[in-house]
């Protein structure tokens, strides 16, 4: 249905990017892959460039320096390439659950005669089968990110992006909604580059773990989770999890004291 | 009857209803506390008057109505046209901002003796004095509306490979839809008081002109009567409005819109 995207490795090569006329350096050298159909998450303090990362992968803006690759072919400033899902939820309030889902499908021309049947088979394995005709407003917060990534899954670009997006979600419904994401990922086959401050979060859901520093943003570790596979909660209650978050988490806190010693001096 | 609707009957219809009945009650037994019949003449005589002078007030209803239409249908061209011309081209709003802002400057009363030369006495130079109060809050709403779009879901839709022409009428178009209404409910009242202020500085016949004209003569319930149908003409239109408003943005609580 959509063009031929290419498949495999996604590769950020030495980007970097600074705002306002190089005062602010937002990333320094930044190098992360992802292979095909890995769950990568990036966790760091706050305004350590996450965000613009994202945006340079997504291709919304160009780095300074650096390529953003996906199977070898060069993507950078290219967008198409990646599905996207951010803490708010994006929706268009004047359309419904069902027009909102296919959106990305109807940008890229997708008749709604093939783009509603797929819509209406995830807004039923998602439990919104009956809200299909319901406005945004009429949804709950976990209702509405469930829509977000319908979305998502219904662009069907190989990659997708997900930026903090069950942060916003109340504790019980965001475990749902990570358990949910991980039966998703696993059914797709999907490359997913997720962004979270929650370490817990992080190792959860992925294979690999990047933390990045304090701005300017690197990425200054990589730690594989290699915790079994498919994992629901009993996962967060095994030894193993508990000493990756620790690790995580001193890699995290040292760098956190960092930047706030830097900003003391 | 179910029981919502009864809700609705006894909070949204029973106390405007009540108040409004008050008022009327109130109005008409002026007389018996001594109030001249001459100065203000009872609901039940303007009520008299307006179905004894139908016809005169059909005749000017009418006059006043194309006034109000010409004047409404040409200020929401121009309304429309001057947003999208400030807010998608910045030579638009270099140039029509300064003229926009000091059309809003000239007073009625100095510039109906030069319609009236430009145009002649028929209604062409009225319904230009609605069109000139009915434009302004089109624009300035519009142009607001237009530039009003979430630039994360713009982001997000240039990021499934959405061009301008997507992103304009997927996203920007409907977030502007709620000022344009505003901008048009608010334009939509002016034109009935453009339209009688109109009447009042230039020629013609008309429900403003009816006003003025009983005010010194004898009949002043037959100023009352214009008055009492130019409110009922504001109401229906707005009502109007608003009801499209409904239609048109099925989306928007229903408080939306006032």
């Amino acid at each position: 249905m959509l063009e031929a995207r290419s498949q495999g490795m996604l590769r950020v090569e030495d980007v970097s990017k600074s705002f306002d006329a190089g005062r602010l350096v937002a990333l320094e050298n930044v190098l992360l892959e992802a292979r095909p159909k890995e769950f990568v998450s990036l966790v760091g303090p706050s305004g350590c460039g996450k965000s613009t990362l994202f945006n340079i992968i997504a291709g919304l803006i160009e780095p300074d320096t650096g390529h953003v690759s996906l199977g070898g072919a060069d993507i950078t400033g290219t967008t198409g390439h990646v599905g996207y899902m951010l803490q708010r939820d994006l929706l268009l309030p004047w359309r419904t659950v069902l027009d909102n889902v296919v959106v990305g499908l109807d940008v890229q021309g997708v008749p709604r005669s093939t783009s509603y049947p797929k819509a209406r088979d995830l807004l039923a394995r998602f439990g919104l089968a009956r809200f299909e005709k319901s406005y945004p407003s009429a949804l709950s917060g976990g209702m509405r990110q469930r829509c977000a990534l319908i979305r998502t899954i219904l662009y069907d670009a190989p990659v997708f992006l997900l930026d903090e997006p069950f942060s916003a979600l109340d504790a019980q419904t965001r475990l749902l909604m990570q358990e949910w994401l991980l039966d998703v990922w696993d059914s797709l086959g999907k490359t997913v580059v997720y962004i979270t401050h929650d370490v817990d979060e992080a190792v959860f859901l992925s294979d690999r773990v990047y933390a990045m520093s304090a701005r300017p943003g690197r990425l200054i570790a990589s730690v594989n989770v290699d915790l079994h596979r498919p994992r629901d909660y009993s996962a967060r209650l095994e030894p193993r999890f508990l000493e990756l978050k620790t690790q995580l988490v001193e890699i995290i806190r040292s760098e956190a004291e960092k930047s706030m010693a830097a900003e003391l001096i | 009857m179910s029981a919502p609707r009864l809700r609705t009957l006894a909070v949204d219809v029973i106390p405007p209803l009540l108040i409004v009945g008050l008022l009327v009650a109130a109005w008409e037994s002026l007389p018996s506390f001594g109030v001249n019949n001459r100065v203000i003449p009872p609901p039940s005589l303007v009520l008299a008057t307006l179905a004894d002078k139908a016809g005169v007030y059909a005749d000017n209803l009418m006059t006043t109505l194309s006034e109000m239409v010409i004047g409404f249908a040409l200020g929401l061209v121009v309304g429309l046209a001057v947003a999208f011309a400030t807010v998608y081209s910045s030579i638009g709003r270099r140039v029509i901002a300064p003229f926009v802002v000091t059309s809003q400057t000239i007073p009625v009363i100095a510039l109906a003796p030069l319609l009236v030369i430009l145009f002649g006495v028929g209604i062409e130079p009225r319904a230009i004095i609605v069109t000139l109060g009915v434009f302004f809050p089109i624009a300035l709403n519009t142009a607001a509306g237009l530039r009003s779009a979430d630039r994360e879901i713009v982001n997000l839709l240039k990021s499934f490979g959405a061009d301008r022409r997507a992103i304009f009428r997927s996203v920007e178009l409907p977030s502007a839809l709620p000022y344009i209404f505003t901008g048009v409910q608010i334009g939509v009242t002016y034109s009935v008081i453009g339209a009688v202020v109109a009447e009042w500085v230039g020629s013609g016949e008309g429900l403003g002109k009816l006003m003025l004209l009983r005010q010194s003569a004898l009949g002043i319930e037959l100023s009352y009567g214009a008055v009492v149908l130019t409110a009922i003409v504001a109401l229906v239109l707005f009502g109007t409005v608003l009801l499209i408003r409904r239609r048109v943005m099925p989306w928007e609580t229903r408080d939306a819109g006032g």
